[in-house]
C-alpha cells in the first residue's frame, strides 16, 4: 500500500491526491466490497466504499489547501511491464507495449500477482481476524453492547480508539465488524471501525511522518477521525430511516451459494493461505529472536535509521518500513 | 477444549460465508493489475487542487492494496 502511494507522489501526484489515495485504497477495494456483501448487508456494502471515498476526498482537499502549488513537476508514470518486467516501457510505442504478451499470459500473471502478492500479504491477517471474530461471537454476551454502548457518539469514539492503532486490512476487519454487529454494536459504530482500522496503524503513521511531514500527518489523522464518526452517525440514521436492522441482515448473502460451493471455495482459500501464513509466523518468531539480540547491542538506533527519510529525497521508498499493505 | 472448538466453529462459519467472495475479489484484483494503464492514472493526478484529489480518492476505492 504505502509503496504504491509513495510512487504516486514521485510520479508527480499532488500531496492531496497522494493523501486521498493513501486513505481510500486501504479502506476499500473490490475484495473487501465482495466480502462485505457476503458478511453484512447491502447498506453496508454501499456505505463502506462511499465513506472511504468521502473521507479520502476531505483529507486530500484539506491537505491541498495547505500545500498546493501550481506548476509542479509533470508526472512520469512507471510503465514497466506488469507481466514479467521484460521492458520498462520508456521509448516503447504504447500499442506495441500493450501487445508484448498474449491475453492468457497477462491473465495468468494477474492471477499469480493476486494470489501470491495480494493475498500473501493479507492471508495471515485475515485468519487472525476470523479467529478474533469467532472469539467475539463466543465470548461476548448477546446484549452487552446493545444495553451499554451499542450506538451513538460514545460507541463511535470507542471504535475509533480501537481502530486507529490497530493494524488490519479492509478484508480482515470485515468478519470482526460482522461479529460486533451481531452482538448489538450499531452499524454506524462498526463502520467507524471499518474505516479507521485499515486506514491507520502505528507503522504507517511513522512512515507518513517521515514522507509527508508532521502537519500532513495531523491533517490525515484528524480527517479520518472526524469523517468516520460523522459517517458512522449518518449510517445509523440511514438504518433508522429505512427501518431495517443490520443485525437481521448480517450473514444473509451467504445463502446465495450452495454449501458445496462454499466448501470448495473455503478449501481453496485455505490452500492459498497456508504458505504465506506459515512464512509470516516464522518471520515473527525470527524477528522476536533477532530483536532480542539486537536490543543488547544497538537498541533502537537501527530501526530509526531504517525509517528516517533521506535528506533531499524524502519520498524515496524505504522497504524496511513500507511493508504495510 | 469445548471453548476452543466453539470459537473455531464460529470462525469456520465466517470463512464459509466469505470464501467465494474472497476468490472473486482476488480474480478482479489480478485483472486490474495487468489491464489498467499506469500512464493514464499518473496523468490525471498531477494537477488540480480538487480534481486530482477527487480522481485519486475515486481510483483508491476499487484498488485492493
Amino acid at each position: 500500500m504505502l509503496p504504491a502511494a509513495v510512487s504516486l507522489r514521485k510520479q508527480g501526484a499532488t500531496q492531496g491526491a497522494t493523501t486521498a489515495f493513501l486513505i481510500s485504497t486501504p479502506e476499500s477495494g473490490v475484495d473487501s466490497i465482495a466480502v462485505t456483501w457476503a458478511m453484512m448487508d447491502p447498506v453496508m456494502t454501499v456505505a463502506r466504499p462511499a465513506s472511504a471515498f468521502i473521507t479520502a476526498f476531505v483529507a486530500g482537499v484539506a491537505e491541498n489547501l495547505f500545500s498546493y502549488r501550481k506548476g509542479a513537476a509533470p508526472a512520469i508514470p512507471d510503465l514497466t511491464c506488469p507481466v514479467d518486467g521484460c521492458c520498462d516501457g520508456v521509448g516503447c510505442d504504447p500499442e506495441d507495449h500493450r501487445n508484448h504478451h498474449r491475453f492468457t499470459e497477462k491473465l495468468r500473471a494477474g492471477l499469480k500477482f493476486a494470489v501470491t502478492d495480494l493475498w500473501g500479504d493479507m492471508a495471515p491477517w485475515f485468519f487472525f481476524g476470523l479467529l478474533l471474530a469467532g472469539l467475539i461471537t463466543v465470548l461476548v454476551p448477546e446484549d452487552l453492547f446493545s444495553r451499554h454502548l451499542g450506538s451513538g457518539l460514545p460507541a463511535m469514539l470507542l471504535m475509533l480508539a480501537v481502530g486507529i492503532p490497530l493494524y488490519i486490512c479492509a478484508t480482515a476487519s470485515t468478519p470482526i465488524a460482522a461479529a460486533l454487529i451481531l452482538k448489538g454494536v450499531s452499524p454506524g459504530a462498526a463502520l467507524v471501525f471499518l474505516l479507521a482500522g485499515p486506514a491507520t496503524n502505528m507503522a504507517s503513521m511513522t512512515v507518513l511522518l517521515g514522507t509527508l511531514g508532521k502537519r500532513a500527518t495531523v491533517i490525515y489523522l484528524a480527517s479520518i477521525a472526524v469523517c468516520s464518526v460523522l459517517l458512522g452517525l449518518a449510517v445509523d440514521h440511514v438504518y433508522a430511516v429505512l427501518g431495517i436492522s443490520a443485525k437481521a441482515a448480517a450473514g444473509q448473502a451467504a445463502e446465495v451459494f450452495p454449501i458445496g460451493v462454499q466448501w470448495i471455495a473455503a478449501v481453496a482459500v485455505v490452500g492459498i493461505s497456508v504458505k504465506p501464513t506459515v512464512q509470516k509466523l516464522r518471520s515473527i518468531i525470527e524477528k522476536k529472536g533477532s530483536v532480542a539480540a539486537a536490543s543488547k547491542t544497538k537498541k533502537e538506533s537501527a530501526a530509526e535509521a531504517n525509517c528516517a527519510p533521506e535528506a533531499g529525497n524524502p519520498l524515496s521508498p524505504r522497504p524496511p518500513c513500507s511493508g504495510a499493505t | 477444549m469445548e471453548f476452543i472448538l466453539k470459537v473455531l466453529g464460529e470462525s469456520r462459519h465466517l470463512l464459509l460465508d466469505a470464501a467465494v467472495y474472497i476468490l472473486f475479489g482476488l480474480v478482479v484484483s489480478g485483472l486490474f493489475r495487468v489491464f489498467l494503464n499506469p500512464n493514464s492514472i499518473a496523468r490525471h493526478l498531477g494537477s488540480g487542487r480538487f480534481s486530482s484529489v477527487f480522481k485519486a480518492a475515486l481510483i483508491g476505492v476499487p484498488v485492493p492494496l
